[in-house]
């Protein structure tokens, strides 16, 4: 019979291991016309004085509607980025200070747009530590397809629904016209979206200095490639 | 003949030489210099933590230090990954919880939870975080020292 008052002692750790203290960048790649063979190249430094061992992993990710990412680790997701990147080892060690370059290859790009991410793991760490690296890769024929879908005023809030019909990632911006109940206009306030993965739709929102009673929101096109949404009024 | 050539390679010589004046000062003597910054993540964890004794159905809470470096807003998360007890992979009775900055706890398991979202770029000092976990143990959880392996992510907004 086991005693109630046993004394449980619990550590969150691995005895006597180091922990992560590594500089890694760039930490997002955005890359369009991605084709098979492209080279993307990846910095890794020490920063603490101690000798590190690294692993490095594939997985996808994804995007709520409040425009975070959504880790994707299961094994199809793990095989589908190993089809579109290629590791060029699965672990190496880091020197105390040392700057290492990590070249990663395109090794397909049959899609139109992938959302792989990269982890670099501290492999003998107690409390494990990792950096994910998002790769937003393209290709050529892809193009993003982003449009107003939904505005809510709530008194001076604005909550601003984009959706991307595209099959590629994008951006959408434009200015907010805010008017009183007499149609003159109170301000104008820029308001960019984000970051939207195809057929995704992501909420932005905005605090306006003053309530208005109607709003309008004018595309930027030039900053929202293909977002072709004319004026829209609520 | 063989004077025009000298010229033509003096004249060349010259124009190259303000050409490449051209490019790299201006007429003030001040030179423009380029560079790209990429976006960068770095994350330091306290090696490990260890909770006050415990018996089953008694709560026990820790904070663990979290320091990450980001020039790029950033999310901050945490999983459970494995349990050993003397060296073996056990399952635990007992409830692991983190607390995340909402203030609600949460179970961990392999789940990775967000502790910190929507974190703003970092200064040069980084930003440390005290990340709150409770363990309570379970009447099914032998007693001894337990080893729970958590792991944290830190990945960039898009």
């Amino acid at each position: 019979m086991r005693r109630v008052l046993a004394i449980l002692a619990l550590c969150l750790a691995l005895p006597g291991l180091c922990q992560a203290g590594v500089l890694v960048s760039p930490v997002l790649v955005e890359a369009h016309a991605v084709e098979a063979g492209d080279e993307i190249v990846l910095s890794c430094t020490e920063l603490t004085g101690r000798e590190r061992l690294l692993t490095l992993s594939l997985g996808l990710f994804d995007q709520d509607a409040e425009g975070r990412v959504i880790l994707q680790e299961d094994e199809h997701a793990q095989a589908l980025a190993a089809d579109i990147v290629e590791l060029p080892f699965r672990e190496f060690r880091l020197l105390p200070h040392e700057n290492r370059e990590i070249t990663l290859r395109v090794r397909s790009a049959d899609f139109a747009s992938a959302y792989v991410v990269v982890y670099v793991r501290a492999a003998q760490a107690a409390v494990a530590s990792r950096l994910a690296v998002l790769l937003m890769l393209s290709t050529g024929a892809a193009k993003d397809d982003l449009s107003l879908a939904d505005l809510h005023i709530d008194g001076s809030s604005l909550a601003l629904t984009f959706h991307n019909r595209g099959d590629r990632h994008g951006t959408a911006s434009g200015m907010i016209s805010a008017y009183d109940s007499a149609g003159d206009l109170q301000g104008e306030f820029f308001v960019e979206s984000g970051r939207v993965l195809p057929n995704r739709q992501r909420r932005t929102y905005l605090a306006l200095p003053t309530q208005p009673h109607s709003v309008r929101f004018t595309p930027l096109e030039d900053l929202g490639g293909q977002f072709l949404v004319s004026d829209a009024l609520w | 003949m063989r004077c025009n050539l000298r010229l033509f390679r003096l004249g060349f010589f010259c124009a190259l030489f303000l050409a490449l004046l051209g490019t790299t000062a201006g007429a003030d003597g001040s030179v423009t210099l380029f560079v790209d910054v990429k976006p960068g993540l770095a994350l330091q964890v306290q090696d490990s933590l260890t909770f006050p004794e415990a018996g089953p159905g008694q709560g026990v809470e820790a904070d663990l230090d979290v320091t990450v470096w980001s020039n790029v807003g950033w999310r901050l998360l945490v999983s459970a990954r494995a349990v050993q007890f003397d060296d073996q992979p056990v399952d635990l009775e007992g409830q692991l919880e983190v607390r995340s900055a909402s203030g609600y706890w949460r179970f961990l398991d392999q789940v990775e939870r967000e502790i910190l979202t929507e974190q703003p770029p970092t200064t040069g000092d980084g930003v440390t975080v005290a990340v709150p976990f409770r363990f309570t143990p379970g009447y099914g959880d032998a007693p001894g020292r337990y080893a729970i392996q958590v792991e944290f992510t830190v990945v960039s907004e898009i």
